[in-house]
């Protein structure tokens, strides 16, 4: 049950950046993300009227923090990175992994400083090979391809 | 200048998945995941819409090439909005089944960019060289010891 989250989060992120290279590319952006919205919106909509057990979305309004505002604010960001990330020439196999190390290593580095997670040696190797291998990948492509 | 260009949605990617990643480990733990993503939707689906309200009277987009000559419903749409609210939804739930920060989002990231390696060489014909297949090896085994 502990690995069912994330392996839902690894399929359905793969699906997504499949999606994300594959949409048209003369249109603006925020119109494409905007209709991605309006679909998720009704399918979370769905999903929260099978799953809430006689609690009314007016009573899950109330319990709003700030964390729902900002997931908000940083999904429109990080649709709108992906879209123009493959519009510029990105990889879909270099992208998604160099944004993914480095969101990696700041989350780390976050998790230590903010929500005092363990920082131990393992960690510690782990971000120092992040940066080399990163290096490697920055060198100039000479593959690059849309 | 092209460099810059190259990299901004890299850092606007990178700052909003870091921004994300905390966010969803810091929603009401009481409140129902799928009210979560309902009201996180109406929200973005509002900045979206005024951001391209916005883009669209200053002509920010208009020097692509081809721009709005053949409009069509973008299809892939349809089945990133259901894979967002997976990734969304199960992302919201590893954090309330404990995982920390730090490891959660390593794990989901050596194992999407592996995904993605073999997706990109498989339906996009992605060549990958030696540097490349180096760094890649470097890093996911700097993630492989980092989620540890």
């Amino acid at each position: 049950m502990h690995y069912i989250p994330i392996l839902i989060v690894v399929a359905c992120t793969a699906i997504y950046h499949m999606c994300s290279k594959a949409m048209p590319k003369h249109v603006n952006p925020f119109l494409n993300i905007t209709i991605v919205y309006i679909i998720a919106f009704f399918v979370s909509l769905i999903f929260f009227l099978l799953s809430s057990n006689n609690s009314g979305i007016i009573e899950n309004i109330k319990l709003v923090n700030y964390a729902v505002m900002i997931l908000a604010i940083s999904l429109v960001g990080l649709e709108m990175g992906f879209l123009m990330l493959y519009r510029v020439g990105w990889n879909i196999s270099i992208g998604a992994l160099v944004n993914g190390i480095m969101a990696s290593t700041m989350l780390a580095i976050l998790g230590v400083l903010v929500f005092n997670e363990n920082l131990g040696i393992n960690r510690i190797i782990g971000l120092s090979l992040c940066f080399f291998g990163l290096y490697l990948l920055s060198k100039p492509n000479k593959s690059r391809n849309n | 200048m092209k460099k810059i260009i190259y990299f901004i949605p890299l850092i606007i990617t990178i700052a909003s998945t870091t921004l994300y990643q905390i966010s969803a480990k810091q929603v009401p733990s009481s409140m129902n995941s799928g009210a979560i993503l309902v009201i996180a939707y109406a929200m973005a689906t509002t900045f979206s819409l005024i951001l391209f309200i916005i883009t669209e009277k200053a002509s920010i987009f208009a020097e692509v090439e081809g721009y709005k000559t053949k409009f069509q419903f973008p299809t892939a749409a349809l089945l990133m909005g259901i894979a967002i609210t997976g990734a969304e939804m199960g992302n919201i739930l590893v954090y309330r089944s404990g995982w920390d920060l730090s490891i959660a989002g390593t794990f989901t990231n050596i194992s999407v960019a592996v995904i993605l390696v073999i997706v990109g060489r498989l339906l996009y014909k992605e060549k990958i060289d030696k540097n490349k297949s180096f760094g890649i090896i470097i890093c996911l085994l700097g993630l492989i010891i980092l989620g540890i």
